[in-house]
């Protein structure tokens, strides 16, 4: 049982405002324009690993967004594909920060960050083997148990797969959600700059995705770096990119979306105009979808 | 293979301090669909996680590497980062043992010869965000200065905010730090043998604040976060606790203070 402080949010405009549309990464160079102009945005997913104090000046800016949006969390230290035992300090950090600000769904990704006596701070990408499978499913489950909520897991961008790998990453992850229950973030991103990495088709994966499961579509911007694509989050969302997006949207248009950028952050109203694309594209499909019905 | 056995091959492989062997052993458990090449597969993830070694830490230490400039302190920060033993994946707590890293290196490796203050100076940058991230003093059972008088002070516990970090150098570090914060041009920096005595805090603002302070006040303040009472501050000389105590209020390097008069004593 972990003791914290109780929620600092409870009654005000921000709870229970669904989550919809498409949010933004909440990153601190923001915050202080986020909170002068509380410009229009339906959510923000707050990345947890930043966040891990139990008190302090960042948490005190953290309470004045919350007051005023929904927020999602979105982690990287889960290490949910570590075959190390579960991080507990870490898991009740993030508990602690659940506690405090009652986010929409809590997320991390199907990658190992930690083995052994090191940490390495990357979302490494895990072989998808039976014992993997069975593995993770557990983590996952035990997470679950202690954080008393389902835990959302994201698709990662990778450079790397391992001969051993009996599973595609669709199966793998459509496996996990059946075993465990969790829902699923996709990064369409990702699946392109895998998809490219690895040399499969993006669509083809998409539609072995368990839609009905996924409670939020991450997009941000890659590198074309010749042989490879890497995933930097430095830049706008790709053309191609926004093409697979919108396949997704024509079927699935209420799925939240959100706009990740890390790397030479830009002025909040850049991103804000990536989330005007995104929500141009969910109404042109929810209109199209209106007129197929009339 | 099993699945702890791939990470840790992969892991091993991926350090650019480990043999060649095992990165060539870790080659072959990949598969190879796609124009990149096998070693570029593993090249990216090497270079992703220096690259956070070096962001986190220059994030923090920017004057370490204003000075040893910017290849220099990323060869540093990569190998600190590729051999410093897992504590927890908090990137705020990355930098914690950095200032004893560059200690050692200080010590054993010639070109560093004439930078002695780069560790201390890498302590007070540590210090310094330390106190930024620290936590909110918690004032619950606390009383303030006029309510103590009419209590023993054996029995009154200065408590310091938490914010505050202490350091003593035998560089003048602060007027280092000052002059790179303050200049692009660090022709004149130079590091004189004279003690320096900070103390470091979060004001009401938020800001940082870093003090020079005299030996005394050093001294007294370092007793106080041994969590001692008034009367063993005071020691053979309350005049010049209670100074420091007045001081220490003022500049809010004191949160308040706490009563423990004990259990009642019922032996008899």
């Amino acid at each position: 049982m972990i003791s914290g402080p109780s929620n600092v949010t409870s009654g005000l405009p921000g709870l229970g405002r669904p989550i919809s549309r498409c949010g933004i990464g909440l990153r601190e160079p923001h915050l202080r324009h986020i909170l002068d102009v509380l410009p229009d945005v339906p959510w923000f997913e707050l990345l947890t690993d930043n966040y891990l104090q139990t008190n302090g000046p960042l948490l005190r800016q953290i309470d004045n967004v919350r007051r005023n949006y929904p927020l999602t969390f979105h982690g990287v230290g889960m290490s949910l594909g570590s075959a190390d035992p579960l991080d507990e300090y870490y898991l009740t950090a993030v508990k602690h920060l659940i506690q405090r600000y009652e986010p929409a769904w809590v997320s991390d990704h199907l990658a190992f960050t930690h083995i052994g006596d090191k940490h390495f701070h990357d979302l490494l990408p895990i072989p998808y083997t039976d014992e993997a499978l069975q593995h993770v499913s557990q983590r996952i489950e035990q997470v679950q148990d202690f954080l008393g909520q389902e835990l959302v897991v994201e698709n990662v961008s990778s450079y790397l797969q391992y001969k051993d790998s009996t599973y595609a990453e669709a199966e793998f992850i459509t496996e996990l959600v059946q075993r465990t229950g969790c829902k699923l973030l996709l990064d369409i991103n990702n699946v392109y700059v895998n998809a490219f990495n690895h040399g499969f088709d993006a669509y083809s994966y998409l539609e072995k995705i368990p839609f009905d499961e996924v409670n939020e579509i991450h997009l941000g911007g890659h590198e074309d770096r010749g042989d490879y694509l890497l995933d930097a989050h430095n830049n706008e969302v790709t053309q191609a990119v926004w093409a697979l997006y919108e396949s997704v949207m024509k079927f699935h248009p209420d799925i939240p979306t959100l706009i990740e950028w890390d790397n030479a952050l830009p002025e909040f109203d850049v991103l804000l105009r990536q989330a005007d694309i995104a929500n141009d594209i969910v109404i042109k499909e929810h209109n199209v979808k209106a007129d197929n019905v009339l | 293979m099993n699945l702890f056995e791939c990470e840790k091959l992969l892991t091993d492989a991926l350090n650019p301090l480990a043999s060649k062997s095992l990165f060539y052993t870790a080659r072959n458990m990949l598969e190879n669909k796609g124009a990149m090449k096998t070693d570029e597969r593993l090249l990216v993830y090497r270079h992703n996680i220096s690259g956070v070694f070096i962001q986190t830490l220059a994030s923090t230490f920017m004057t370490c590497e204003a000075i040893l400039g910017h290849a220099c302190f990323a060869t540093y920060a990569r190998e600190y980062g590729w051999s410093r033993e897992k504590k927890t994946g908090d990137l705020n707590a990355f930098g914690e043992e950095f200032p004893a890293y560059i200690l050692k290196q200080v010590i054993s490796r010639h070109e560093l010869n004439g930078y002695a203050y780069l560790a201390d100076l890498a302590k007070l940058e540590w210090l310094i965000e330390k106190s930024r991230l620290s936590d909110d003093d918690d004032h619950n059972d606390l009383v303030n200065e006029t309510d103590i008088v009419s209590y023993d002070p054996g029995t009154v516990y200065p408590v310091l905010t938490a914010s505050l970090q202490l350091l003593k150098s035998q560089y003048t570090v602060f007027d280092i730090w000052q002059l790179h914060k303050q200049s692009e041009d660090r022709s004149g920096v130079f590091a004189i043998h004279d003690m320096d005595y900070l103390s470091i805090h979060r004001d009401s603002e938020d800001d940082v604040i870093i003090q020079k302070i005299d030996s005394t006040m050093f001294n007294f303040l370092t007793m106080a976060t041994k969590g001692v009472s008034l009367l063993e501050l005071a020691g053979d000389a309350p005049v010049k606790m209670m100074q420091c105590m007045s001081i220490a209020i003022q500049r809010g390097w004191c949160a308040g203070f706490r009563i423990d008069v004990g259990e009642p004593n019922d032996f008899y």
